[in-house]
């Protein structure tokens, strides 16, 4: 019985030489179909100023707080974010309102006619869009060139670097009063939250697990014509763009008034439209 | 929300031989646990949501798996067609086929590799489901399958895939649209 022990350490022994003596090598696969559509790719962001439940109601047919076009370059990995004023003049109408009347199918058409620029999706949200996708998140770190303190909005943030929780995530992007620029300024905020959660995301998703919840918060807190299988596509299309590569723009007006009286902004838009016709997206 | 655990019948794999000591023995790929990550968006337009299906999830789950296994036995242990394209190519989508390089059928297995025999060990995955009420958006398998491989010469070797697939529902069935997984074999894979 002791030589059969024996015996089988031996063996053991030298089958773990044998093993050992005969390294492996690992190979890895990772496959990521791009987006279908090469080239140009085009989303309207749409924030509602409906839905509950801070506000209920049909957010598809609120009145559009944000407006900002998203153009992709899917082969370069570079992106340009357009920042739309909400009170431009569209056709003689101010903008947010059209989404009240139209319902976001036609309100994108009639701000691709106004832009010239073809849109492929929209995506809309709303308040608690912003918390639960900020507070999905973890938080979003951004930084805050001037103090923001304004009572109607919420906000209360010193200038400097911070993490946002949802509520103070939409305080932000809220605030109109004490940012510079008033609407316009508060319009860049958007963008500059878009941007910030942008580089959270990448920063938060390191696999596939992590990317389905990453699409799936999303979803929950979003209204779009995107199909849902592109969804997956997109956001590891969005994740391979650098933050350094993400252009942000705001379209200059001047104030005006209306047909009816009410007081719209004659939109200047630049070339902020005719680069991203152009195909010149990102800096 | 977990849902039961399931396991997969394991399939006799065509033209795998039975040796009697493991060899050919198709793997028996257990789901260990199924969670399910909804995507009802009721909750910003203030209407009633749709609860997540239990069972649409495990039906799902089990096509999912049923993939993976076929993919592993063909790719892993059928004589026929181990550490070859076909099985890559029968696992991946129309589009991830498009995209996959060199470099990724190899991650795959897809290798030129002198195999005598390959002897398959404990196979599981863990599974999350991305769900809108019955409707299924996709199924992300984390995975983990052992096996000794024995090259042309009688040494044998651990070897091990692991990793995570995403499968989608597609016109050719369950089909894996996106992969990130590794291969450990023995040196002398390419």
């Amino acid at each position: 019985m002791r030589r059969l022990a024996l015996a089988v350490v031996v063996a053991g022994c030298l089958l773990g030489l044998a093993a050992s003596a005969f390294a492996t090598a690992a190979l890895r696969a990772s496959v990521h179909p791009a987006h279908a559509q090469d080239g140009l790719l085009t989303i309207l962001a749409i924030g509602s100023d409906i839905g509950p439940p801070h506000r209920p109601g049909d957010p598809l047919h609120g009145r559009a707080d944000g407006v900002h076009l998203i153009a992709v370059d899917a082969t370069t990995r570079r992106a340009t974010i357009v920042n739309i004023p909400r009170d431009a003049s569209v056709g003689g109408q101010k903008l947010s309102d059209l989404l009240y009347y139209l319902g976001p199918d036609a309100f994108t058409a009639r701000v691709a006619e106004f832009a010239g620029v073809r849109i492929d999706y929209w995506a809309l949200m709303t308040f608690r869009s912003i918390e639960d996708v900020v507070d999905g998140l973890g938080g979003v770190d951004v930084h805050i060139p001037q103090p923001m303190h304004d009572a109607f909005s919420g906000s209360k943030f010193p200038a400097g670097p911070q993490r946002l929780a949802g509520h103070q995530a939409l305080a932000y992007v809220r605030d109109r009063k004490s940012v510079a620029g008033g609407d316009f300024g508060r319009s860049a905020n958007h963008g500059n939250l878009m941007r910030f959660a942008h580089a959270q995301v990448r920063g938060n998703v390191t696999n596939l697990p992590e990317l389905g919840r990453m699409v799936a918060l999303f979803a929950r807190n979003t209204v779009t014509n995107i199909p849902r299988s592109e969804l997956l596509p997109l956001a590891r299309l969005a994740l391979m763009i650098e933050p350094g590569d993400v252009r942000q723009t705001a379209l200059q007006g001047t104030f005006g008034f209306g047909p009816g009286g009410a007081s719209v902004v004659h939109v200047q838009p630049g070339d902020a439209f005719d680069r991203i016709r152009a195909g010149q997206v990102g800096p | 929300m977990a849902v039961a655990a399931c396991q997969a019948a394991p399939e006799a794999s065509p033209g795998a031989s039975d040796r009697g000591d493991g060899a050919g023995a198709p793997f028996d790929l257990t789901v260990e646990d199924i969670v399910i990550v909804g995507m009802d968006n009721a909750g910003i337009l203030g209407v009633a949501g749709t609860p997540p299906s239990d069972a649409a999830a495990a039906a799902a789950v089990s096509a999912a798996r049923d993939a993976l296994g076929a993919f592993l036995n063909a790719q892993l242990v059928d004589e026929a067609t181990r550490f070859s394209a076909a099985p890559v190519d029968q696992l991946l989508s129309a589009r991830a086929r498009a995209t996959a390089s060199e470099n990724d059928r190899a991650g795959l297995g897809q290798v030129d590799l002198p195999v005598a025999r390959t002897i398959t060990g404990p196979a599981s995955a863990v599974a999350e489901v991305l769900l809108h009420g019955e409707e299924v958006h996709a199924v992300t398998l984390s995975f983990n399958a052992l096996l000794t491989v024995e090259l042309a010469g009688g040494t044998a070797s651990a070897a091990k895939q692991s990793g995570a697939m995403t499968f989608l529902p597609t016109e050719e069935g369950w089909r894996a649209d996106a992969v990130e997984v590794t291969i450990e074999l023995p040196e002398g894979a390419p």
